[in-house]
């Protein structure tokens, strides 16, 4: 039982020191150019990126994207949603394996994000603002 | 046995090379989507047997499950879980349906699901079967006891839910249900209530030999669950309170005859979680008022009493460390058996545990776990594992892989 414990722990205690930490600048809610918007609540977007404002005020189903590049994933989550990035992770996993829904859509990084919000009215996302481009409109955070 | 926990500790860092998280990223936007998870763990446990055969270690300690989800519109979604676990002598691996719902959900304040759908009792009852979703292998016993799983995993029926949600205020969670359980005979309550009643007719007074003297078998059938939650989360802290409700009733069969009767009255759960930069704090209080009879008498009567604290502390985002106390008294107002000894399945009716857990996540689709329990007392069916030798002090351990896709 003791020598288990032991193992375990020296284990665990040699992945934390291989532990990566995150660096990145601000980030972006993006949305399509044709949506009225131009700015939204903090308490909003965290609404929306957890499931539970699914409607713009027009009536119309928003489309969540989350972004897995590393670092701007890390800082949303932080920012905007005031979690660590692995809550974040966790609670959507909670939706899917429990039962509840469907989690939102996820793009590998900025350009599948962008990409795709472009061609989607409906859709909502994040990117590093250095990679905010005329394709689609920055949806500010008051 | 060293070297086999060796492997199973690094088995995930070698996947994880192997398989890059890429590969399982989620993708949602198909129509169809496949989900699944694998945890595999080591469980071991001295001084008392605990939930198996701990005391030499056991690897049967599994669960596997694959979910299908179809979003078929924006508010309609379809969807289904089958699991497969082994714990001890129980499950053996057999697949069963653990969840299958129809959901439509038109508007955030108000949705219906119908089917086979988690019973929302406390803030963790839904995620019992999906070990990577919580810092530790085990939910805290006191109320989220393994040996009951089968108890409160889930109702077939339905419920409405939905959202409320203020700008300045919060937002308000909710969940209203009605439904029955059906209960499956390979579980430890199963063969644990059976040898509480087989107990009880060889010491049941029976001047008029109206009843059998043994039964091997008997059917458990539940009319009706009903209840309910509530979860608020506050605008700006990371802050959630929640408060659970339930009722419901089971009957006892044996060869067509009504042998007992179990009652819940009310079984409530108040939830706290509260995460501050590194730190998670949860804990939760819980009642269950229940009246069981066997045989015309009556063998359980009261509130039991349980709740818990667990500090969570994440120095790094992969890591997490966990600190738990959790106690349990079967009954609220007779803690340590002092008046009533009617139960002789719970020999030892509480339970204080303190815990300390790990948890490692290599990737996202990765995690390890391992932790160390001291506990004192025997309550929670630890006579039924221990029927000859039940000690009062003792301890158990168990280190856990998931992958999750």
């Amino acid at each position: 039982m003791r020598n288990l414990f032991k193992i375990s722990l020296l284990t665990l205690w040699a992945l934390w020191l291989t532990g990566t930490c995150c660096f990145a600048d601000d980030v972006a809610l993006v949305i399509n150019n044709n949506n009225p918007l131009s700015s939204i609540s903090r308490r909003t977007a965290d609404l929306i990126f957890h499931g539970k404002k699914t409607k713009w005020i027009n009536g119309e189903y928003i489309s969540v994207l989350v972004n897995n590049s590393q670092e701007v994933y890390s800082v949303f989550c932080q920012k905007v949603l005031k979690k660590n990035p692995r809550q974040y992770l966790l609670y959507r996993k909670k939706i899917l394996f429990t039962g509840m829904g469907i989690p939102p859509m996820v793009k590998k990084d900025d350009e599948a994000v962008i990409a795709f919000i472009a061609k989607t009215r409906n859709a909502i996302g994040f990117i590093d603002k250095k990679s905010l481009d005329s394709r689609v409109k920055e949806l500010k955070i008051h | 046995m060293i070297r086999r926990i060796i492997h199973i500790s690094f088995l995930p860092l070698v996947l994880a090379i192997v398989f890059p998280a890429s590969i399982y990223a989620f993708d949602l936007h198909q129509k169809v989507q496949i989900h699944g998870f694998l945890s595999l763990g080591y469980l071991s446990s001295s001084g008392n047997d605990f939930l198996a055969d701990s005391k030499g270690g056991t690897f049967d300690f599994n669960e596997i499950g694959i979910n299908v989800n179809s979003q078929l519109s924006h508010s309609f979604r379809i969807g289904a879980q089958i699991i497969s676990r082994d714990l001890g002598d129980y499950g053996d691996n057999k697949p069963r349906l653990d969840w299958a719902l129809i959901d439509y959900h038109a508007h955030d304040a108000i949705g219906t699901r119908l089917g086979k759908i988690k019973i929302p009792m406390g803030f963790y009852n839904t995620e019992r079967d999906s070990d990577f979703l919580r810092p530790m292998i085990f939910l805290p016993q006191s109320i989220y006891d393994e040996t009951r799983r089968d108890l409160w995993l889930s109702h077939t029926g339905g419920e409405a839910y939905g959202n409320l949600s203020s700008e300045n205020l919060g937002d308000l969670d909710y969940q209203i249900f009605y439904g029955r359980i059906d209960y499956e005979k390979d579980t430890v309550y199963y063969d644990s209530s059976l040898q509480n009643i087989q107990n009880r007719l060889r010491t049941v007074s029976d001047p008029n030999n109206l009843l059998p003297d043994y039964i091997s078998d008997f059917e458990r059938d539940n009319k009706y669950l009903y209840g309910g939650a509530l979860v608020y989360s506050h605008p700006t802290l990371n802050l959630k309170l929640g408060l659970s409700f339930a009722s419901g009733k089971d009957e006892m069969e044996s060869n067509g005859t009504k042998i007992g009767e179990l009652k819940i009255r009310s079984k409530m759960v108040y939830s706290l979680e509260y995460t501050w930069q590194n730190l998670t704090l949860r804990s939760e209080y819980s009642e269950n008022d229940r009246t069981q009879s066997l045989y015309g008498s009556t063998a359980l009567d009261g509130p039991s009493q349980a709740w818990y604290v667990m500090l969570s502390y994440s120095p790094t985002d992969p890591l997490s460390v966990s600190l738990l106390y959790d106690e349990y008294y079967r009954l609220k107002h007779d803690k340590y058996g002092e008046e009533s000894t009617k139960n002789p399945i719970d020999s030892q009716p509480w339970r204080k545990d303190w815990g300390l857990g790990l948890r490692y996540d290599l990737t996202d689709n990765w995690t390890i776990k391992a932790e160390y329990h001291l506990v004192e007392g025997g309550a929670l069916l630890m006579s039924y594992f221990n029927p000859d030798s039940l000690k009062t002090h003792w301890q158990y351990g168990a280190v856990k892989i998931s992958f999750t896709f």
